[in-house]
């Protein structure tokens, strides 16, 4: 039996770029930035459902404000201060933020009756957990900011920039710290074991290696500083984006 | 199409799945087992709550796991235990649940309408969801798995809490839905299914026991179901040598249908089987009373 050949005219270069583009652009999706990738994710959602929590949240906040303000006016006299025991202070406690709001989020999320729908929706929890995380940041920088203000007021001999710094680079280890813990282990007790532990363990080395512990926290130069905030910045940035496209080996229940 | 694909998922050292195989194109799928049979571990490895421990999900050959948001994107899922927000209303639940899903707000609205007349929950639409009845619920939870239009739609037990007459227009909704879409629907209550399921996927000792046709199913035991009337002195040594599927009392005699492998005796009729009888039979030794 004879073949029957149909002749198929070869399409000119134009036609096949054309072509590709088309199948590119179709079947290729197109890589979205981080910060494009959250801006998209807060026009669809908006403040209302990013924060659904957020009389908890600005209880929790409220909360850890006060005992703030109430600890830094009033836990220190003149001579405390000139021996550097406020830093060792700020540096313990400037997280305290911060662990609150990510308490509030990330110990109770498997325990919510909603999870198992709003783990299976396009904007998954985590999903919504990077955004949080990195507003909770900012946040934490502020208030931290304003507490130190009103220590400042008070008292007057307190270095401000020293005392900025030492906060910022503190919230920074410790907010990547549990960052890091929370993309590494299932485990509950873990994270909250980073919460309870910064503090506990800053206490104690404040307690048994007091002197070089505040000298050492006192005179850091400001450059060490900048390189530990911004090395810091760089991976919680780097975790919080791993965080969108977070995948538990087992899933997430 | 969705395919699972050689999947075994253990918990630990606990095998709860052992090698599963699955084809599901469009329509309903009844997944009935008893309680404790793996259904829930299946279920959730569809809606990509879980993962296989080995194997595979594919939806249209892609694995659903690495299809990651765009697999949730065509995914409707009701969880055995739903949960809501006390103090949310549907209408506030459901544009909540719209936002995460993606659907752009204008088209929520209107979705959320939709759904709540189609569940008949319009005229409670603004009431808080904490006085809503078990029922009530569930129809809120079937809402929210059908907002994104979903080429597959997932629910585990969905009639739990629902009266008769929610049940059958529950049925009439999913036998509407599943003409251009997969519904597999998770259940231990045979009727829930036995209308409405193109097939039938019943699991066992971890394993696939059958995906079928109804009328397939019940094939496996023809002639073997019969009915008959005894006198009750009689029933205690009856149960002892036939597999009772049901009793009823009528007069002065019990009436039983059971199963009997054996030459019929001149008094029992033979019956056709149905697939509350085959669920019996092939549970015998599982079964537990909140199965019927």
């Amino acid at each position: 039996m004879q073949k029957e050949k149909l002749p198929i005219d070869f399409p000119d270069d134009l036609t096949i770029q054309n072509q590709i583009q088309l199948i590119v652009a179709k079947g290729v999706k197109p890589v979205e930035s981080f910060p494009t990738y959250l801006m998209n994710m807060y026009k669809q959602l908006g403040f209302k459902y990013l924060f659904r929590d957020v009389t908890e949240i600005l209880f929790f906040l409220l909360l850890a404000t006060v005992v703030l303000l109430f600890t830094g006016l009033q836990g220190f006299d003149q001579r405390e201060l000139i021996e550097g025991s406020a830093y060792t202070y700020i540096f313990i406690f400037s997280p305290i933020v911060y662990f609150s709001m990510a308490f509030l989020f990330f110990i109770n999320l498997r325990n919510k009756s909603t999870f198992e729908v709003e783990m299976v929706c396009k904007y998954n929890l985590y999903q919504l957990a990077a955004f949080r995380m990195l507003v909770f940041s900012v946040v934490s920088v502020l208030i931290n900011t304003v507490v130190l203000s009103f220590m400042f007021a008070v008292h007057p001999d307190l270095n401000i920039i020293n005392a900025l710094m030492i906060s910022i680079t503190s919230l920074s280890i410790s907010a990547t710290l549990f960052l890091y813990v929370f993309m590494k282990s299932r485990s509950q007790v873990k994270r909250i074991a980073v919460m309870i532990g910064w503090v506990g363990i800053n206490i104690m080395l404040s307690i048994f290696s007091g002197p070089f512990y505040t000298i050492v926290l006192s005179h850091i130069p400001f450059i060490v500083h900048l390189m530990i905030i911004l090395t810091c910045g760089y991976f919680y940035m780097k975790n919080l984006k791993n965080l969108i496209f977070y995948r538990d080996p087992e899933g997430v229940l | 199409m969705l395919v699972v694909k050689n999947v075994t998922k253990n918990f630990g050292s606990f095998c709860a799945l052992k090698d599963i195989n699955l084809e599901f194109s469009n329509g309903v799928y009844g997944l009935l087992a008893p309680n404790g049979a793996g259904k829930t571990t299946l279920i959730k490895m569809l809606s990509t709550l879980i993962f296989p421990t080995k194997g595979e999900i594919l939806y249209n050959g892609s694995n659903i796991i690495e299809m990651d948001e765009q697999y949730r994107d065509l995914l409707g899922y009701l969880p055995q235990d739903f949960g809501f927000y006390n103090n949310y209303s549907p209408t506030q639940y459901l544009l909540y649940i719209a936002a995460l899903k993606g659907i752009d707000k204008k088209k929520a609205k209107d979705r959320v309408e939709e759904l709540l007349k189609l569940v008949a929950l319009e005229d409670v639409k603004g009431k808080k969801m904490k006085k809503f009845s078990g029922g009530m619920i569930q129809r809120v939870g079937i809402a929210q798995a059908m907002l994104n239009d979903p080429k597959i739609l997932i629910l585990d037990e969905p009639t739990a809490g629902l009266d008769p007459k929610e049940r059958v227009r529950f049925r009439n909704l999913l036998t509407d839905l599943a003409r251009d879409r997969i519904v597999i629907l998770s259940t231990h209550i045979v009727s829930d299914v036995e209308s409405i399921a193109n097939e039938i996927v019943m699991i066992k000792d971890q394993q696939l026991l059958y995906k079928d046709t109804i009328q397939n199913i019940c094939q496996m035991i023809e002639g073997m179901v019969y009915e008959t009337y005894i006198d009750y002195p009689e029933a205690a040594s009856f149960r002892k040598q036939y597999f009772s599927l049901s009793e009823k009392q009528e007069g002065n005699s019990l009436k039983l249908r059971f199963i009997s492998k054996t030459s019929p005796n001149t008094a029992w009729n033979s019956v056709s089987p149905s697939l509350e009888d085959v669920f019996l039979y092939i549970y015998q030794d599982m079964v537990t009373d909140d199965v019927l």
